[in-house]
């Protein structure tokens, strides 16, 4: 296990420092309107087609440093302090539009697909042309459920529309907030499995933010916990159990 | 012709012109969460320039394309120069805003132009024409057919083509519209446009109608209100349905009780909105967050 | 956040008990009104009638101004009824002041409870509509009292005439009389607002205008706050309005309309929401625009084109600022006059410490 900070440089496949890192986050910060820091001093680094899991309580911060990395609107009033460079370029404090045109994709937690839109219209908007009859990113259900109003799906099938979504779109970096909330495991186990395929398919790299860690554990390459959001531990996922994780949430439930 | 015709026929005509009205308002709405209370103004300013317009003898289609034409660039501009620097401030600010934007054209206005009713002479016909065994006049035609144009252009657009669909994006789900790379501030920016626009249409067909003051003009803007809420502030057929039964009403009362009474009994089925179905027919939104 | 700590310690706090009156906290509490008193006075010394006039408009335009600004800048809660509310005022204190058993200021009394009784009907629908809701309902309100003002005026042409306050047998009339009349009633007014805005009511409407969720959150009876900012604000309103019957020697339903409640807005944002100050700055402006304007069109008397122009839409002209303004204000310096001001006295001072010899380090600008 490495300290707080020390970070992933490695190429998983084979083993050597190769590529630099696709994503390098030093000192990031994000302050709201009325002084809280929803993420204070985290170094975060993604090596090129890797996918980080970001894990930590309810509150810990990892949303905001999603939100963070991506962009806050003006009228948001948000401070965001800190390097964060994407291939090299310094994109911090940027706007969500134009980290979206460099390759950085979010799947928010909450408000994650157009609930007044239909499925079809969903994925149009985001680019896609998906002929009738075939699965949607291997997602049959999509596919059945075309016509229905977003709104009208569950929690899984919804889930699946906004990873679709994020699929037509081609992200070079695709943030995952909360992808297990609300799911049944079975459900999980679908989603993430099939996240592993496609990032290992096109090559993309991923952050997932996670309250599950289980689940985490099993499809990222690293691991950092946020807590208060500061970074308390990295890791590397195959080198550390879910029980290693809770003792990092200062005794808390998982 | 009986009376009640009459009723039915002013109901068209009158309830064409708060359609148009409302139609931008919803529009605007939808897209940007601004409450406008401006569109008085560019209903004023729209029924300047398709005088001017005429004046230079460029006949009644083509005035209200150009006036139209000049009021969407207007907004977009206004847009663009003002409202979009406090794009997701606080809707109370904003609306308050669109207040003082709504007065000042109008004063501007009438700086130009005189405070006198806007009169336009000679640009369409007087004698009623006979449609579905009822007594129209060419100006009450017009109205019906713009309106119903603009209906038909808007909702094909909103459903078929891309624009419409990012805008129905932004409609929806503000924020994930901006994830997804859509660009907020010129969609907003066609909002305002199309809401101008529309406006001054319903500002031409009413000077069509009757020789109104600018003043009178503006405040038609405040009593399409009723009409807006009846409907549903965020469904576009509301803004339609909402506008025909508030001219309804209007007009029944006006046959019953006298004109005085209009706009006391629009507000009054403002209020009964209010109190027993505030979303109105159509409308889905919480409209809490002003 | 100076949110309320829990409801007894405010309430022991707003008796008083347990903080002595010490001469600053006197201070404090006296001395804006003290100084508006003493400025007013200053202004006023030597002014003719017809500056008396203006004066006497933007001291009543300075209740209103005050009315609105704690409903709307103080405690953060939406209206477009200010023309209502001083049209109730108005026709309610005319037709008082006429009636024998009423002598001055019982017209003012009246208008005030009227103004509130209305204020707490539109508090009531507050708590049930929120934002957009509530501005039209107050819309709403603004049609229907034009509309019976209009309707209880009838044909008489000289709507209902108020006869010239009286107090102790003194007679407040127009002009040098009536102004100080006004000085005395906005000083009082002042030290009113001021003594509630420093206290729990100040910290329950503050904590209201920020967030109505964590108010309740916190303990703040948002209904109760609700209403009284409500209620007061409409009778400080109506109260204004009677004293504008009193000034403009009547009460007809013709000036009470939605472009009285648009400046009524214009004094409290242009001046800057939040601050009494702000609420006169408006008022001044409001009240001496169109004389100003007026000035501007004499000094071109030589030419007599611009000159009728000038006398043609010098209202209108006025209107068109008053709009500009508070486009502009809302959309680049949200804190109005008010913040303005603040802010070149800032940078003032700043200037002075910048220019005076600095010995020791930790100095701060």
């Amino acid at each position: 296990m490495s300290e707080a900070g020390a970070g992933p440089t490695l190429d998983r496949a084979t083993g050597e420092k190769t590529r630099p890192p696709l994503l390098e986050v030093r000192d990031l910060s994000v302050i709201y309107p009325n002084g809280a820091r929803g993420v204070n001093g985290v170094d975060l680094v993604v090596p090129d087609g890797a996918i980080v899991g970001i894990l930590g309580r309810n509150g810990a911060g990892k949303s905001s440093l999603l939100r963070g990395l991506v962009g806050f609107l003006r009228s948001e009033h948000v401070t965001v302090t800190g390097s964060v460079r994407f291939r090299g370029e310094e994109i911090a404090g940027g706007a969500p539009r134009a980290t979206y045109r460099r390759g950085l994709l979010l799947v928010p937690e909450r408000e994650k697909v157009f609930p007044s839109l239909t499925v079809e219209d969903n994925l149009r908007l985001c680019g896609g042309v998906h002929p009738e009859g075939e699965p949607i990113y291997e997602f049959d259900a999509l596919d059945r459920r075309r016509t229905s109003r977003a709104a009208l799906l569950s929690g899984g099938e919804r889930q699946m529309l906004a990873l679709a979504m994020a699929w037509d779109q081609n992200p070079e970096l695709l943030l995952v907030d909360e992808l297990s909330l609300g799911l049944a495991p079975v459900a999980i186990k679908t989603l993430m499995e099939h996240l592993r395929r496609r990032t290992d398919e096109t090559g993309t790299s991923a952050i997932l933010v996670e309250q599950d860690a289980n689940a985490a554990l099993k499809v990222c390459d690293y691991i950092y916990v946020l807590n208060h959001g500061e970074v308390t531990m990295t890791a590397e996922a195959s080198a550390v159990s879910p029980a290693d994780i809770q003792q990092k949430y200062l005794g808390g439930g998982l | 012709m009986s009376e009640f015709e009459n009723v039915i026929t002013n109901t068209l005509s009158i309830g064409a012109i708060y359609a148009l009205i409302g139609v931008g308002f919803v529009v605007m709405y939808r897209a940007t969460r601004v409450v406008s209370f401006a569109q008085g103004g560019f209903m004023v300013v729209g029924a300047f320039l398709f005088r001017a317009m005429v004046e230079l003898g460029l006949g009644l289609y083509l005035s209200t394309v150009v006036a139209a034409a000049l009021l969407f660039v207007g907004g977009a501009v206004v847009f663009r120069i003002t409202f979009a620097r406090i794009l997701g401030e606080e809707p109370f600010v904003v609306a308050i805003a669109t207040i003082g934007l709504g007065t000042f054209i109008v004063a501007v206005s009438e700086l130009i132009w005189g405070p006198n009713p806007i009169v336009v002479r000679g640009v369409i016909g007087t004698k009623p024409v006979s449609v579905l065994g009822l007594s129209l006049t060419p100006v009450s035609l017009y109205a019906i057919a713009m309106t119903a144009i603009i209906f038909a252009v808007l909702i094909v657009g909103l459903r078929r083509t891309s624009v419409g669909l990012k805008m129905r994006a932004v409609a929806d789900v503000p924020s994930l519209a901006a994830l997804k790379g859509v660009d907020v501030s010129g969609i907003s920016m066609l909002a305002w446009a199309i809401a101008a626009g529309t406006a001054a249409i319903a500002g031409v067909a009413y000077i069509l109608s009757t020789q109104a003051h600018p003043s009178g003009i503006n405040s038609l803007g405040l009593l399409a209100f009723p009409a807006i809420l009846l409907g549903g502030f965020d469904s576009i057929v509301g803004a339609l349905v909402g506008a025909l039964l508030v001219a309804f009403v209007q007009n029944l009362a006006i046959f019953y009780v006298g004109s005085q009474y209009q706009d006391v009994i629009a507000y009054a089925v403002l209020l009964l909105v209010l109190f027993v179905r505030p979303q109105g027919l159509f409308g889905q939104a919480d409209l809490e967050r002003l | 956040m100076n949110l309320p700590a829990s409801p007894a310690v405010s309430r022991r706090a707003a008796r008083g008990r347990g903080r002595p009156w010490t001469p600053r906290r006197l201070w404090s509490l006296l001395g804006g009104p003290a100084l508006f008193v003493v400025v007013a006075l200053f202004v006023i010394y030597g002014q003719s009638g017809y500056g008396l006039y203006q004066a006497s408009i933007v001291l009543v335009y300075c209740v209103v101004a005050l009315g609105q600004e704690w409903l709307t800048g103080r405690a953060g809660q939406i209206s477009l009824g200010a023309a209502a509310f001083m049209a109730i005022g108005a026709f309610v204190g005319a037709r008082t002041a006429q009636q024998s058993w009423a002598p001055f200021p019982l017209p003012l009394l009246a208008a005030a409870l009227a103004g509130g009784l209305v204020g707490i009907v539109i508090g009531l629908s507050s708590l049930r509509f929120r934002g957009l809701y509530l501005a039209l309902s107050t819309l709403a309100l603004q049609f229907f009292v034009q509309f019976a003002a209009l309707e209880y005026q009838g044909g008489n042409q000289g709507g209902v005439v108020p006869p010239i306050p009286k107090l102790f047998g003194y007679e407040f009339s127009e002009g040098r009389p009536f102004v100080i009349l006004m000085v005395v009633i906005v000083g009082l007014l002042l030290l009113l607002l001021r003594g509630m805005y420093s206290r729990a009511p100040g910290r329950a409407w503050a904590a209201l205008r920020q967030s109505e969720v964590a108010s309740a959150v916190s303990g703040v009876d948002v209904m109760r706050w609700k209403l009284a900012a409500f209620a007061g604000s409409s009778a400080v309103i109506a109260v204004g309005g009677c004293l504008f019957a009193y000034l403009t020697g009547s009460a007809t339903y013709q000036p009470y309309t939605i472009y009285l409640t648009v400046s009524v807005l214009v004094m409290v944002f242009v001046g800057g929401t939040g601050s009494m100050v702000g609420a006169l700055l408006g008022a001044v402006l409001v009240g001496l625009l169109p004389y100003w304007i007026q000035d501007i069109g004499n000094e071109f008397a030589d030419n007599p084109s611009v000159y009728a122009w000038f006398s043609v839409h010098g209202a209108t002209l006025a209107i068109a600022v008053y709009g500009l303004a508070l486009l502009l204000v809302l959309v680049f310096e949200r804190e109005g006059l008010y913040g303005l001001l603040r802010r070149l006295w800032l940078l003032l001072l700043r200037g002075i410490a910048f220019a005076r010899p600095q010995r020791s380090e930790g100095d701060a600008a």
